[in-house]
């Protein structure tokens, strides 16, 4: 499968896995989040727990090592790229990406 | 030197990790110059109060949430200290003050630097090792339920606490020896939530249904590092799990059928108190923080029979107060330079 390298930023919880992108705004796109969906968000917080729980990876515009969805990230075992400053504006709703939170890295798999 | 060293060293590698813009509601440097000398006074007046009573730094210390929350505020006081309107002495006696308590935890590490936070005594963690109802992590033991439920009441504390405070009601801490029962190399970590029902700040909250909760875990050949903010760093931590216990408003809980609904539990009040925050005006918002930052105080204003509630002097320093502008990023060096210079009398 052929992958493009996207995003870089910084991998605030380990781990490599794949989903689709489900960009998260407003409270509006709760309920269509799936589990094993791929959360795409300028940063999280607390009313998105619920889906975060749902979620295979996260990733963020802003946030460091120690932001919320670094923290949830590592509780939950989900690799988690913070700080790549665009993931808003370049992932699509529907993309198939891998998420690599070892590296800091997101590839897009299917656009 | 060395304990200055050590402070100022932690503080810096801690602030590596954090990304200001990220913080809400808002930095805490956004507000906190308005109202922070009133409040520190008081806390200040308070301190001399329980020492006329005859309360040990030890028991001052005990009646405050714990040491992430005290390190926390001591930088804090660093940062603001020049806005205090104390004399010199004073301002000395409580950088001191807050060291000497933190020393009471941990005189080895009482900063984070090498990455213990230590808030239980070795004969406590004796205790709670031969007495705690262990689980061992195997297939049928859902540990994904158990990890949902730490992120559901570590967000609940989050939508109460605002992501500046939250160690005002929690304390992970640890890694503590558990090597004499659990083998070679095990060691335990605590995730402890003490307190999900703050209803002197939210009224709202009597109605939930728990009041703490403590997640003790055993990890065999894990390295774990918490740092000046009582945050564990590593990008990984639950893969060598191999036991778990549960604390249910202080009493041991083993219904582990039930941990996914109590996760569930914790996810949806977080997510419904945060919205209410979010509804919040903006004026309401900046009078939630400043009631948050003093109740973190409020175990030793209780003890010395004061108010822990804000002034309405400090109420009036931050109405129709435009927020501070952001500062989001700033030069560590410079930083790391100033801190020693403002511990250079003391």
């Amino acid at each position: 499968m052929s992958k493009e390298k996207l995003l870089q930023g910084i991998g605030a919880s380990a781990g490599v896995m794949t989903g689709k992108v489900r960009l998260v705004n407003s409270p509006e796109d709760f309920s269509s989040f799936k589990e094993g969906n791929v959360l795409v968000a300028h940063i999280t917080d607390p009313s998105m727990t619920l889906i975060i729980m749902k979620a295979a990876a996260i990733v963020t515009d802003i946030g460091g090592l120690t932001s919320h969805p670094a923290i949830v990230s590592r509780e939950l075992g989900i690799p988690c790229v913070v700080a790549t400053e665009k993931a808003t504006q370049i992932l699509k709703d529907g993309a198939k990406v891998k998420v690599d939170g070892n590296k800091g890295e997101v590839y897009v798999l299917e656009k | 030197m060395s304990w200055k060293n050590d402070l100022v060293g932690s503080i810096i590698n801690t602030l590596k990790t954090v990304d200001l813009r990220a913080t809400l509601p808002f930095n805490l440097e956004r507000l906190t110059p308005y109202y922070y000398d009133l409040l520190i006074r008081k806390v200040f007046q308070a301190i001399k109060k329980a020492a006329a009573l005859g309360y040990t730094p030890e028991e001052v210390s005990n009646a405050l949430p714990g040491p992430a929350n005290i390190r926390t505020e001591l930088n804090v006081l660093l940062d603001y200290l020049h806005l205090i309107k104390l004399d010199k002495g004073d301002k000395s006696f409580l950088i001191r003050y807050f060291y000497k308590m933190l020393r009471l935890f941990n005189s080895k590490d009482p900063f984070c630097r090498r990455g213990k936070n230590l808030w239980l005594s070795p004969q406590e963690v004796k205790k709670l090792l031969k007495t705690a109802p262990w689980q061992k992590v195997a297939s049928d033991i859902p540990l994904p339920d158990l990890r949902k439920l730490n992120v559901g009441v570590g967000s609940l504390l989050y939508a109460l606490f605002t992501d500046v405070f939250p160690s005002a009601a929690s304390e992970f801490h640890g890694p503590y020896d558990a090597s004499e029962m659990f083998g070679k190399g095990s060691a335990m970590l605590i995730d402890d939530f003490f307190d999900l029902k703050p209803i002197a700040l939210w009224p709202q909250v009597k109605t939930f249904k728990h009041q703490s909760l403590k997640v003790l875990s055993i990890y065999k050949g894990g390295k774990f590092f918490i740092d000046y903010y009582g945050n564990l760093t590593q990008k990984s931590d639950s893969r060598s799990r191999t036991h778990f216990a549960l604390f249910l408003d202080n009493s041991p809980w083993g219904d582990l059928e039930k941990i996914g609904k109590l996760a569930f539990y914790f996810g949806n009040r977080a997510v419904r108190e945060y919205e209410k925050f979010k509804k919040l005006e903006p004026e309401e918002v900046k009078k939630k923080f400043i009631e948050i930052h003093s109740y973190q105080y409020k175990g030793l204003f209780d003890l010395v029979k004061m108010d822990w509630r804000p002034s309405e002097e400090m109420y009036k320093r931050v109405k129709d107060r435009k927020l501070l502008k952001e500062k989001v990023e700033f030069d560590l060096d410079d930083y790391r330079k100033e801190l020693f210079h403002i511990l250079e009398p003391i």
